[in-house]
């Protein structure tokens, strides 16, 4: 969907698991699946990483006001920038 | 003149609790034919205007990549059968497997030309009344840009202001009235605010057409940067006056530690609350109203009519059904139908059971399960019925099966544990409990082995959780209304037919005959008397059948427990059965008789024989 630019390859772009518990990031890139616009995961929007579950459990983030909870095979597709 | 109107919304808006201000008692749940989607719908007469109210399962577009969006379409649409189908470039991608909000759709990616619904002139709805939560203004604005993109006369509802102020947003409703030319109503439902000038408004809109005849700005079409720019024009962000204690509580009960010992906590006082008010409506209130009130008269009044024999005893002898046939739907099951639902209810309103799937999600994955799968399972110990229903909200077929079986095993319903607590409780509590733990951990290893044997995959987990709210009073006095009104039409008269069937087979001797026969699995693999025969029996028609029979036999505790263990097995009631052979095949049905006896018995034996030998 995105073609990384150089300027944005300057941008430290990672994977929504590799965020840090606490950490804010803005999404630059969701995989396709027609949930995840309206439940305000688009890119551009900033969201804060709230943990994993246990036991290999999903993961929960604030987008906004919203909680959203997620597993990790879609929380993989989606990149976001620090 | 009979009008159709639509209340639409993304999920948890607040939807329902309108819907109930809007219809008072008269609602009925209906399912939409065809599919596995039920939506509630109710009749609102006001000075000769009569209105069919349809609330419409929540979904977040209408672009039909699931079940409950492309029945959304077809209410719109007025038709039907759809042969109109949206799908537009800028929102969906094709039908993806994780769209969990509903059963996804198995079809082919169609093009990717925006082709929108067209409603149908004569049948389309007279007004949608479109809920938008404040709180979560952008994910509904999407949905209400699509409907207003239609033909079809639209009011909006905001609610939840109050909340959304308490996060800080403040909302321009006059300029985004005008934006949309579209009626804005501020409500805050669960108190009752504004929604009288909601109903004033919708029956004007009813009577004298839409107010704006313009049709909106053709640059506002549905797409999610046009959704961004409104956003930014109407909402204004101002100082928070929320809750800080709240946001900490949600945080503890979201988050593995402390959240996942809260569960346990939790659940303990749900379960301690259902079997403690349920105690207590039993004790204080329906056994001295039955047992002196009511049965007494009519047990004189037979006597005296009726000469005594056969027929006397089918009415009033040892199954009769004037005297058990009352007793035990009204004094045995009735409270604790009040104090399940009632528990029930709380979890359900206040928002925790999102919270709940999620924390248990990893572990419940080890069963095959997702963690949303503990909201059938819970449900299973009120009635099995509504328990099977919901697990059409489950990603896979698999899945719902694994649950199906597990409630069909393991689980009493409310019936049974009404029964069970009132033949252990009285002798050992901790028996009591053993008898559900110990269906618990066969639960757990009847999901594994399920697990491993059944093909099918594992959906991913994509989902929204709701904020947590008070309950509210009244909305939970309603709900529970319309619980118990269910459990008489479904529950207490089945079973006092029941009872006058037993009735009838115990005067015959038909059932003595039944007991003689099977007396060798029964006395000697079982070691319970020859009597404990006739329930099992009686347990394919209502499965507290099984067990409350057991309460007159002189049993000592290895054999009560003995016998709860096997009826907690056996076989599932007869709607249950039925039930599993509509959402499923009859084949799931049969394969689900023969394991629940197969293993009741097995079980049962197995656990009497180690019960003799350590106590």
């Amino acid at each position: 969907m995105n073609n990384l630019s150089s300027c944005e390859s300057l941008q430290n772009i990672i994977s929504l698991t590799e965020l840090p518990r606490g950490s804010r990031g803005v999404i630059t890139d969701v995989p396709e699946n027609p949930l995840l616009y309206p439940l305000g995961l688009r890119p551009g929007k900033e969201l804060q990483c709230q943990g994993f579950q246990l036991f290999g459990g999903p993961l929960l983030v604030k987008v906004g006001e919203r909680q959203i909870a997620l597993s990790r095979p879609i929380a993989e597709k989606i990149t976001v920038a620090l | 003149m009979k009008h159709t109107v639509l209340l639409m919304g993304t999920p948890n808006v607040g939807k329902s609790v309108i819907f109930n201000y809007l219809t008072g008692l008269n609602v009925r749940v209906a399912n939409y034919t065809g599919t596995t989607v039920d939506y509630a719908r109710g009749m609102i007469n006001l000075n000769g205007r009569i209105v069919d109210l349809i609330d419409v399962p929540g979904t977040y577009s209408l672009c039909a990549t699931c079940e409950a969006e492309e029945v959304a379409v077809e209410m719109v649409c007025g038709r039907r059968k759809p042969d109109c189908d949206y799908t537009s470039s800028s929102c969906c991608a094709p039908p993806a497997r994780s769209a969990r909000h509903s059963a996804p759709l198995e079809k082919e990616t169609k093009s990717t030309e925006p082709v929108k619904p067209v409603p149908s002139e004569e049948n389309k709805p007279s007004l949608i009344v479109y809920v938008l939560d404040a709180g979560n203004f952008e994910g509904g604005l999407y949905l209400l840009l699509q409907l207003l993109e239609l033909d079809v006369p639209l009011i909006v509802a905001l609610n939840r202001g109050d909340l959304a102020r308490k996060k800080g947003y403040l909302i321009d409703v006059g300029t985004l009235s005008s934006t949309l030319n579209v009626p804005i109503i501020p409500t805050i439902a669960i108190t009752g605010e504004g929604l009288k000038e909601l109903e004033n408004e919708i029956f004007n809109t009813l009577d004298h057409g839409p107010a704006g005849k313009e049709k909106i700005n053709p640059n506002l079409t549905a797409t999610w940067d046009n959704v961004e720019n409104l956003s930014g024009q109407v909402l204004r962000r101002v100082d928070p006056t929320g809750n800080p204690g709240k946001e900490a509580w949600d945080r503890r009960l979201t988050s593995p530690w402390p959240g996942l010992p809260l569960a346990l906590l939790i659940l303990a006082v749900v379960f301690g609350g259902v079997v403690g008010i349920g105690m207590g409506f039993r004790q204080f209130i329906l056994l001295p109203l039955f047992r002196e009130l009511i049965i007494p008269p009519l047990v004189s009044f037979v006597s005296q009519v009726v000469p005594a024999g056969l027929i006397q005893n089918i009415f009033i002898g040892e199954y009769g059904f004037l005297v058990k046939g009352l007793e035990w739907p009204f004094t045995l099951v009735l409270p604790y139908v009040l104090s399940f639902y009632t528990m029930l209810s709380l979890l359900e309103d206040s928002g925790y059971l999102p919270r709940l799937a999620i924390l248990l999600d990893g572990l419940f994955n080890r069963i095959g399960l997702p963690g949303s799968g503990v909201i059938p399972l819970m449900l299973g110990y009120g009635c099995g019925i509504p328990a099977i229903m919901a697990t059409r909200a489950l990603g896979s077929h698999k899945q719902r099966l694994i649950v199906t079986v597990l409630v069909c095993l393991a689980i009493p319903c409310i019936s049974q544990t009404g029964a069970f607590i009132s033949l252990l409780a009285a002798r050992s509590v901790p028996v009591m409990l053993s008898v559900f733990l110990f269906g618990l951990l066969v639960m757990i290893a009847a999901g594994i082995i399920l697990n491993r044997y059944l093909k099918g995959e594992q959906p991913d987990l994509l989902t929204e959780i709701p904020d947590l709210l008070m309950p509210r009073f009244g909305v939970a006095l309603k709900k529970l209304w319309l619980r118990i009104k269910l459990y008489i039409t479904d529950g207490a008269l089945p079973m006092i037919g029941a009872v006058a069937l037993a009735a009838v087979l115990y005067e015959s001797g038909l059932m003595a005959a039944w007991g003689r026969a099977i007396s060798p699995l029964v006395t000697g693999w079982l070691q319970l008397p020859e009597e404990a025969a006739a329930p099992l029996a009686l347990g394919i028609l209502r499965r507290e059948l099984t067990v409350l029979p057991l309460l007159d036999m002189d049993l000592n505790t290895v054999q009560l427990f003995t016998g709860a263990v096997v009826g907690l097995f056996y076989v599932p009631c007869i709607a249950i059965v039925a039930t599993v052979a509509r959402e499923f095949k009859l084949s799931a049905a049969i394969f689900i008789l023969l394991l629940t006896t197969f293993l009741a018995f097995l079980v049962g034996g197995i656990v009497s024989r180690i019960g003799f030998l350590i106590f």
